[in-house]
């Protein structure tokens, strides 16, 4: 096992000519074999077609071409992105008989553009509707740094996958904390981008009204330049606005004068194990941070979140309801049931509450450049865990690991989350929370804490032993 | 928890094309519990109805 470095590390090292790509994405499918066995983060590797793509990448540096900024770096994605010639399956069993997509998505392509190399899909909780990638048809994804706890969710696959160095760059989605999540737990860096930044065309749907999509890395600036080039209008998706193309990368290093902080308490401080807290005040010590927010309607709009996402979800799967409940994971079943009950007037309602809370928020960011949250209410539980103590409460862990994404996300803001590491304990998650579109405010201020040691991926012990 | 009556979930969902298989009904009952006590912050947040609140949310 050879954990692979960050990915622009990658890039220039092929792109110099001091390592071949094709030796990089063998290293990368090696680590697939090695690895994934334990930690189940792969449902598909594409080693043949990698492997012709690599051997590309060096024919064209050979010929004195540029293959682009990510030349040769292996990258996965989230089984719900569609991949030219495979059948996206969303973690469902219900899907794996439709034909094979005819072409990827339109972000799987911007990178592959750039000259990353797709190795593999990642397993992820049925539909994207679960924090613990916990499948009934694929099994469970472990978490590297204890294989007996969960990646997070739902695009667990993914998070592990980087986390263990398998690839330095992986693809998942976001609808209440689905990159949020699992970042924290496997201690790596997501962005989930403004809503209605980056091209959904390609992803499979979970809740229209939410879902994002986003990346996965161990650096900020591969967080950076992946995000910088997914960006940009697509004629297949109505849904992203109009934006000019703002690169982060190139003002990544440049710090941010004067940064106005403020943690979020209440709701984002009452729920929280000590050591959770702690990572955020660690974070708000490292950016001076002493200021508490107040959002108010928190719980209104965590509730309205809920609601959107019950609605909608299973507004997509009332066949599967009608005609073969059966097929479907009974982890996610009973709430598609449930969300199809769900009146319209709630859901509509909860839209108007969306608006509402986005005003709110806005008035906030008149005085404040960025927010922190902690990312979980707890570290990466047990995969045989059911509860959680929350606030002296014993509650179901499931419905409350994203207390704390689901109402940063509901108003659609830019978030990236941060790995706190302490030494002998699992990694934790903050959120670095920007106003709408400033995503380069939320990656500077995730590249000076990565820069002042304040944040920073662990390899896992299960990879460090590997490696021996 | 807000409960939900299972053989009342079935009967509605039933009336709606859904055929609740019964080993799933409790796990449903209990599913919806949940959601309706969410459903019922959101009623009854104090805000009022706007024009604009369809699916094109801008951020």
């Amino acid at each position: 096992m050879k954990p692979l470095p960050d990915a622009i590390a990658i890039a220039d090292a092929i792109r110099q000519r001091r390592i071949t790509a094709s030796s990089v994405v063998g290293t990368a499918l090696e680590n697939i074999q090695r690895l994934d066995p334990a930690l189940n983060a792969f449902t598909a590797v594409f080693s043949e077609q990698a492997i012709k793509s690599a051997a590309e990448i060096d024919r064209k540096i050979a010929q004195g071409v540029d293959p682009g900024p990510l030349a040769g770096v292996p990258f996965s994605v989230k089984n719900l992105y569609d991949v030219a010639g495979v059948t996206t399956v969303a973690g469902s069993k219900v899907l794996k008989d439709l034909p094979p997509a005819d072409r990827d998505a339109t972000l799987v392509a911007r990178l592959k553009n750039a000259g990353a190399v797709l190795v593999g899909a990642n397993n992820m909780d049925e539909f994207a509707y679960g924090f613990t990638t916990q499948n009934a048809h694929y099994g469970d994804t472990h978490n590297p740094h204890d294989l007996e706890r969960s990646a997070g969710g739902s695009s667990g696959g993914s998070a592990a996958a980087v986390a263990a160095g398998i690839v330095p760059l992986s693809l998942g989605t976001d609808t209440n904390g689905s990159i949020r999540v699992p970042a924290g737990f496997c201690g790596i860096f997501g962005l989930k981008p403004t809503f209605r930044r980056l091209s959904r065309s390609g992803v499979y749907p979970f809740v229209a009204d939410l879902d994002h999509a986003g990346p996965f890395a161990r650096s900020v600036r591969d967080l950076a330049l992946a995000y910088d080039l997914m960006q940009g209008p697509d004629a297949g998706d109505p849904h992203i606005l109009e934006r000019p193309i703002e690169p982060t990368l190139p003002g990544l290093e440049v710090a941010v004068p004067n940064i106005r902080v403020g943690v979020l308490g209440g709701w984002f401080a009452q729920s929280a194990e000590p050591v959770v807290l702690e990572a955020v005040d660690r974070v708000a010590t490292a950016l001076g941070a002493n200021r508490t927010v107040e959002l108010p309607g928190v719980a209104e709009a965590r509730a309205a979140a809920f609601c959107i996402t019950a609605g909608g979800g299973a507004a997509l799967r009332l066949n599967d309801l009608r005609e073969r409940p059966q097929a479907l994971d009974p982890a996610t079943r009973d709430r598609f049931f449930a969300g199809a009950l769900l009146p319209a007037s709630v859901v509509q309602k909860a839209r108007a509450l969306r608006l509402d809370f986005r005003d709110r928020l806005q008035a906030v960011f008149r005085d404040y450049d960025i927010l922190l949250a902690p990312a979980t209410p707890c570290p990466a539980p047990r995969l045989d865990q059911t509860t959680l103590r929350i606030g002296g409460r014993v509650v179901p862990l499931r419905p409350n690991i994203g207390i704390y994404t689901q109402p940063l996300s509901f108003a659609g803001l830019p978030i990236v989350t941060v790995p706190v590491v302490s030494h002998g304990q699992l990694p934790v998650g903050v959120q670095i929370v920007g106003a709408p579109w400033r995503e380069d405010m939320v990656l500077r201020v995730a590249a000076m804490l990565e820069k002042s040691g304040t944040v920073h991926v662990r390899l896992p012990e299960i990879v460090a032993g590997a490696t021996g | 928890m807000t409960r939900a009556a299972p053989d009342d979930i079935a009967t509605i969902a039933e009336r709606l094309g859904f055929a609740i298989p019964e080993p799933y009904r409790a796990g449903v009952a209990e599913a919806f519990g949940r959601l309706l006590e969410q459903a019922a912050l959101v009623m009854s947040a104090k805000i009022e109805a706007r024009p604009d609140s369809g699916t094109d949310f801008i951020p």
